[in-house]
C-alpha cells in the first residue's frame, strides 16, 4: 500500500513535471526578444528532418504566448537615437536617419525609433512618409498608453501639416480617449 | 636656219646650266623635303602632346563602383559569437598577433578580442582607426571598451568590400593620390625601376645605353631601359606592341609628359595606373587595388616585406604571380629587399626578418572572382532604378549594401549541403536550389543564393526562378479571411471535406488532401497547422479568388493570375524573392516594407549621394495582421514543420510555412526567427518531379542555417486591439484554460466565441485518477 501512494505520488509530481510550460518562463514583460546562440562547437550545418506527412492530432494544449506590454530600445539604441536627434536639430536630416536605421537594428520592436523617424520626415516635409512611421509607433505601443497618446498626438500634427484635418481630428480623439 | 642654230645654242646653253644647277636642285628638293618632314613632325608633336595632355587632364580611368557589405555593429547584447568575430575579421585581413598594435591586426583570448580598426569613409562620415577590446559573455557581446577603459555603446568595424560594378573593359583600381603611398614603397620602386627617376627629362639615354650593351651580352633582352615616366606613357596612352615606332612615340610623349606635370603627379598616375595581376577577366591596377587583392588591407598599412611584393611584381604581374609562381615571386622580392637595404630604406636586419618570412598573401579575395553574384544582381537591380550604368562603371562610386557575409556564407552552407544530402536519392538527381535570408524588422536583404553552387554566376533562381508556391498561399487565404473579422477568425469551424466544382467549359476541380483523407470540421488555425487543402480552399471560394488576390497584391506580390479556385492551392507561380517580400511584409503585423539590398550610395570622395532608408507603409490592420501571423507558430509548434522543435528548444518561438506542388515539384519552405526571415526553394530546373515535400527538402536547408543563427524568438507586440481567449480545438467554442483540448488563440476584441464547450477539467482528471489509485 505504502509503495502504491509512493508511486502514485510520484506520478503526482512527474506528471507537473511534464505540464510545465517553459514559455511560461520567457522572458521578462519589457524583454521583447529572447537571444541565444547555438554552439558552434555542436552545430551542424544539415540536420535530418525526417519526411513527414502532417499529424493527424494537432499537438499539446497550447499556452498563450509570452506578452510583452512594449519595448523600449535598449541602451545603446538610446544614445543612437540621442545622437539622431542633435544631427536633426542642426538640419542634418540625412546624418539622422541613418543613425535612426541603426537605432532600429539595434531595437526594432521599440515605437521610439519610429516616432523619431517620422519626426525627421515631419521636417523634411515628407508628410506620408512621416504618417506611416506614427502608424508603425502606434502599432508598438501595446499597452503602454503614455506612449500611444504621445504617437497618436505626434500622427495628429502631421495629419493637420498634409492637410487630413478629419483624421487629424480622429487621432487626437483617440489620443483624448487615453 | 639661223633659228635653229641659236635654238641649238640656246639648247646647249640650257644643258649647261642645268648640269650646273643639279646640286642645288637636289639640295632644294632636299630641304623642301626636310620642311614637309619637319611639318608633319610637329603636327605629329601637337597630336601627342594634345593627347597627352587630354588623357592626363581630364579623367584618367574608369573607376569601378565598390560595393561593400554592411559593417559589423557591435554593442552591448548584440547576438554574436566570438568565433563569427574572427570570421569577420579573417575577411576583412586582419592579422592575427598576440597584441593589436596597429591598425588592421587583433588578439583573441578567451573571452574577448582586441581590435585595432583601419580608418574609413563610411557613408555617414568618416571613421579614424581606433583600438577596442570586445568583451563577450556566452554568446552575446557583454562590453566594449575604448582603449583607456572607458565603456563605449557602440562600434563598427569598416565593411568587407564583396565587388564592384566593371566597365566592359575590365579594369579594376582603388585610386591612391601620393600621401597614401608609403614612403618606403615610393622610394622602393624608385630604386628598383628608375633610380634616376627625379633627374631625368621622361628618357634616361643612360640607361638605355646600359640596357643595350646588357642585352648584347646576354644575345636576348635582358634589360629594359625604359623609365618610369616611359612605362607609364606605354600602359596609360599605348600598346605593348614591340616596334620603333612605339617606341619613339613613347619617348617623345614621357618628354612631352615631363615637360607638362612634375614628377609627383607622374609617379601618382603611375602607382594608379601599373599592372598588377589579374582576377579573372578583371585586371588588378595600381598598388592601391593589389594591395587589397593579395593582402586584404589598405596600401598604408602594408609591411616592408609586402611593400617588397609588389615592388617585385611590377616587373611582370604574371611571372611573378605569388598565388601561382611563389618561389619565383618570393626570389624575386628578397632581391627587391636588397636593393631596398643598399638605398637605406631598411637595416640588414629587418630585411633578413623580411626574408625569412613568408609571402604573407591571402586567397584570392572572394570579390575578385564575383563570389556574391546573386546578391550583386539585387544590388545591380536597384542601383539601375537611380543610376546610370555608365556613372557606375566609371564615377568610383562607394556603394554600401546590406549583405551580411557572416549569414550569406552559412546560407550557402546549408543550402549546398542539404542538396548534396538530397541527391543521394536518384529521384533528387539534378537538384537546384535557392534561398534569400532578410532582416524581419527592416526588409534589409542579408543573404542571397541563387544556385546550389552558390558562386556560380549564372541562372539566379532567387531573382528568376519563378515556381508554383503551393501550400505558401495558405496563409494568404486565411489573413483575407480574418480581413472579415465579424465573420472569421481563427477558431472558426471549417468542413475538410471533398468537393468537386464544375466550370461552363465542362472542366472540373477537386481537390484532395496530401494523405488522401478528409477531417471533417476543423478550425481555421489546425486547417492552417496541418495545411489542409480542402478547407483552405472551401474558405478561399467563401471569401473569393479575387479578394485573395489582393491581399497578396497589398503584401507587396505583383502578380498577373486568373482568379481560377486552383490559386487557392497554391497555382501561382512566384520567385524566391517575391515569396521574400509576401512574407516579410505577412510578419510584419500589417505593415508593408519594400525589401532593400543597398543602405546608401556615396560619391569616390565619401560625399552622399543616396540614403535608402527604412521605409514603411500600413495596408492591413494591425490586429488582424497580428492574428494572421499567429497561425505560422502554430504550423511549427504542431502543424508541418513542428519536426524542427526535434532540434530546436521548446522556448524558442519561430513561425513558418511548408509549401510543396503536385508531384513534389517544388520544395518551399519560409520561416523566420525574431531576427532572420528566410526563403527556401528547392526543385529542379527541368520542372521534373524531385520527392521532397517542403519539410523534406527546404525545411531541412532552412533548419541548418537556423541552427547557426543567434536563436531570437519571435514575439510581437500585440496591437491593442487584441484579446486572448481559451477555445476548444475541435470545435472551436469557448473554452478555459483547465479545460481538456483548450488552446489559447488571439482575437479581435470582441470577436472570441461566445457558445462555451463542455469542460473537462484536465486537472480533475487526473485527480480523479489520483484519488481512485490512492484509495484502490
Amino acid at each position: 500500500m505504502i509503495s502504491r501512494r509512493f508511486l502514485a505520488l510520484t506520478v503526482l509530481l512527474l506528471v507537473h513535471g511534464c505540464t510545465y510550460s517553459p514559455i511560461q518562463e520567457n522572458p521578462s514583460p519589457t524583454q521583447g526578444t529572447t537571444t541565444r546562440q547555438p554552439d558552434p562547437g555542436t552545430s551542424s550545418p544539415v540536420t535530418q528532418v525526417p519526411e513527414e506527412k502532417p499529424p493527424t492530432r494537432i499537438g499539446q494544449p497550447v499556452t498563450k504566448p509570452v506578452e510583452i506590454d512594449r519595448e523600449r530600445p535598449s541602451a545603446a539604441a538610446v544614445q543612437v537615437l540621442a545622437q539622431a536627434e542633435s544631427s536633426a536639430r542642426t538640419g542634418q536630416y540625412d546624418q539622422a536617419l541613418l543613425l535612426l536605421d541603426r537605432a532600429q537594428r539595434m531595437s526594432p520592436q521599440a515605437g521610439e525609433v519610429y516616432l523619431q523617424m517620422a519626426r525627421v520626415q515631419y521636417d523634411q516635409r515628407s508628410y506620408n512618409k512621416a504618417e506611416q512611421l506614427c502608424l508603425k509607433a502606434i502599432a508598438l505601443s501595446g499597452k503602454d498608453p503614455a506612449f500611444r497618446k504621445q504617437s497618436l498626438q505626434t500622427l495628429a500634427i502631421v495629419r493637420d501639416a498634409k492637410g487630413d484635418s478629419a483624421g487629424a481630428a480622429a487621432a487626437r480623439k483617440q489620443a483624448a480617449a487615453i | 636656219m639661223s633659228k635653229s642654230r641659236k635654238s641649238s645654242t640656246g639648247s646647249r646653253k640650257s644643258s649647261a646650266k642645268k648640269s650646273s644647277k643639279r646640286p642645288s636642285r637636289w639640295k632644294s628638293v632636299f630641304w623642301k623635303f626636310s620642311v614637309v618632314l619637319l611639318v608633319v613632325f610637329a603636327g605629329w608633336c601637337v597630336y601627342l602632346d594634345a593627347t597627352v595632355r587630354h588623357k592626363f587632364d581630364g579623367k584618367r580611368w574608369q573607376i569601378p563602383a565598390q560595393v561593400f557589405a554592411r559593417p559589423l555593429e557591435l554593442y552591448p547584447g548584440v547576438a554574436l559569437v566570438k568565433s563569427d568575430l574572427q570570421a569577420e575579421l579573417a575577411e576583412l585581413g586582419y592579422e592575427r598577433k598576440t597584441k593589436a598594435d596597429r591598425p588592421g591586426t587583433y588578439a583573441a583570448g578567451s573571452y574577448a578580442v582586441e581590435i585595432y580598426s583601419r580608418g574609413f569613409q563610411f557613408a555617414d562620415g568618416n571613421e579614424k582607426a581606433h583600438r577596442i577590446r570586445v568583451e563577450f559573455n556566452d554568446n552575446t557581446v557583454d562590453q566594449i571598451l575604448d582603449w583607456s577603459g572607458r565603456a563605449l555603446s557602440w562600434a563598427r568595424l569598416e565593411p568587407v568590400k564583396i565587388g564592384g560594378i566593371y566597365p566592359a573593359q575590365q579594369e579594376d583600381r582603388i585610386l591612391v593620390n601620393l600621401e597614401q603611398l608609403p614612403d618606403k614603397l615610393e622610394q622602393a620602386l624608385i630604386q628598383v625601376e628608375d633610380r634616376h627617376f627625379y633627374s631625368h627629362y621622361g628618357v634616361s639615354p643612360l640607361s638605355i645605353a646600359r640596357a643595350t650593351w646588357a642585352n648584347i651580352r646576354a644575345g636576348r633582352v635582358v634589360q629594359g631601359g625604359s623609365t618610369l615616366t616611359q612605362q607609364l606613357v606605354k600602359n596609360f596612352y599605348l600598346s605593348n606592341e614591340q616596334s620603333l615606332w612605339r617606341k619613339a612615340n613613347e619617348a617623345l610623349m614621357s618628354l612631352m609628359l615631363e615637360f607638362h606635370y612634375d614628377k609627383g603627379e607622374i609617379l601618382e598616375a603611375y602607382a594608379n595606373e601599373i599592372y598588377l595581376g589579374q582576377a579573372g577577366a578583371r585586371g588588378i591596377h595600381g598598388f592601391g587595388m593589389a594591395s587589397h587583392f593579395y593582402f586584404g588591407k589598405s596600401v598604408s598599412d602594408l609591411t616592408s616585406d609586402q611593400i617588397a611584393l609588389l615592388v617585385a611584381i611590377v616587373k611582370g604581374a604574371s611571372y611573378y604571380d605569388p598565388r601561382r609562381h611563389p618561389d619565383r615571386a618570393k626570389e624575386r622580392r628578397n632581391l627587391v629587399l636588397d636593393q631596398m637595404v643598399e638605398a637605406k630604406l631598411l637595416s640588414e636586419k629587418q630585411a633578413r626578418a623580411d626574408k625569412a618570412r613568408g609571402l604573407g598573401v591571402i586567397p584570392k579575395p572572394r570579390y575578385s572572382a564575383s563570389a556574391y553574384p546573386a546578391f550583386m544582381d539585387v544590388v545591380k537591380q536597384q542601383l539601375t532604378r537611380d543610376y546610370r550604368e555608365e556613372d557606375l562603371e566609371s564615377e568610383g562610386l562607394r556603394v554600401f549594401t546590406t549583405l551580411d557575409p557572416l549569414v550569406q556564407s552559412k546560407a550557402e552552407h546549408s543550402l549546398s549541403e542539404t542538396i548534396q544530402q538530397k541527391e543521394q536519392a536518384s529521384v533528387n538527381k539534378g537538384l537546384q536550389g535557392a534561398m534569400i535570408t532578410t532582416a524581419v524588422s527592416s526588409g534589409e536583404i542579408l543573404a542571397v543564393v541563387g544556385d546550389r553552387q552558390a558562386d556560380f554566376s549564372g541562372f539566379n533562381r532567387a531573382l528568376l526562378a519563378k515556381r508554383q508556391i503551393g501550400s505558401l498561399v495558405k496563409p494568404f487565404v486565411m489573413l483575407t479571411a480574418l480581413k472579415h473579422s465579424s465573420e472569421y477568425t481563427l477558431a472558426s469551424p471549417l468542413e475538410d471535406e471533398p468537393f468537386m466544382l464544375k466550370f461552363e467549359n465542362g472542366d472540373e476541380w477537386s481537390p484532395k488532401n496530401y494523405d488522401g483523407e478528409s477531417h471533417g470540421t476543423v478550425i481555421m488555425q489546425e486547417a492552417l497547422a496541418r495545411s489542409l487543402n480542402l478547407a483552405t480552399a472551401r474558405l478561399g471560394l467563401q471569401v473569393g479568388v479575387p479578394e485573395v488576390l489582393d491581399t497578396i497584391h497589398e503584401l507587396g506580390a505583383d502578380v498577373e493570375v486568373k482568379p481560377y479556385p486552383s490559386v487557392l492551392l497554391g497555382a501561382l507561380s512566384l520567385t524566391p524573392l517575391q515569396v521574400t517580400e509576401l512574407y516579410q511584409n505577412l510578419i510584419s503585423t500589417g505593415f508593408r516594407t519594400p525589401l532593400r539590398a543597398i543602405r546608401a550610395v556615396t560619391t569616390a570622395e565619401g560625399e552622399l549621394l543616396s540614403r535608402y532608408s527604412f521605409d514603411t507603409e500600413q495596408v492591413i490592420d494591425p490586429g488582424i495582421a497580428y492574428i494572421g501571423q499567429y497561425g505560422l507558430f502554430e504550423v511549427m509548434r504542431s502543424g508541418t514543420g513542428r519536426g524542427v522543435y526535434r532540434t530546436l528548444p521548446e522556448d524558442y518561438y519561430v513561425g513558418g510555412k511548408t509549401g510543396t506542388t503536385d508531384d513534389y515539384r517544388d520544395s518551399w519552405f519560409v520561416g523566420f526567427n525574431g531576427q532572420y526571415l528566410t526563403a527556401v526553394w528547392m526543385g529542379k530546373d527541368d520542372n521534373s518531379p524531385t520527392g521532397l515535400t517542403g519539410s523534406s527538402g527546404a525545411l531541412v536547408a532552412w533548419l541548418g542555417l537556423y541552427r547557426q543563427l543567434p536563436q531570437v524568438s519571435f514575439i510581437p507586440t500585440a496591437p491593442e486591439s487584441v484579446e486572448w481567449a481559451w477555445v476548444d480545438q475541435k470545435s472551436g467554442l469557448l473554452s478555459a484554460e483547465h479545460c481538456e483540448g483548450a488552446v489559447a488563440l488571439p482575437f479581435m476584441i470582441g470577436t472570441a466565441p461566445k457558445e462555451r464547450a463542455g469542460c473537462v477539467d484536465r486537472g480533475n482528471l487526473l485527480e480523479r485518477w489520483l484519488r481512485r489509485w490512492w484509495n484502490s
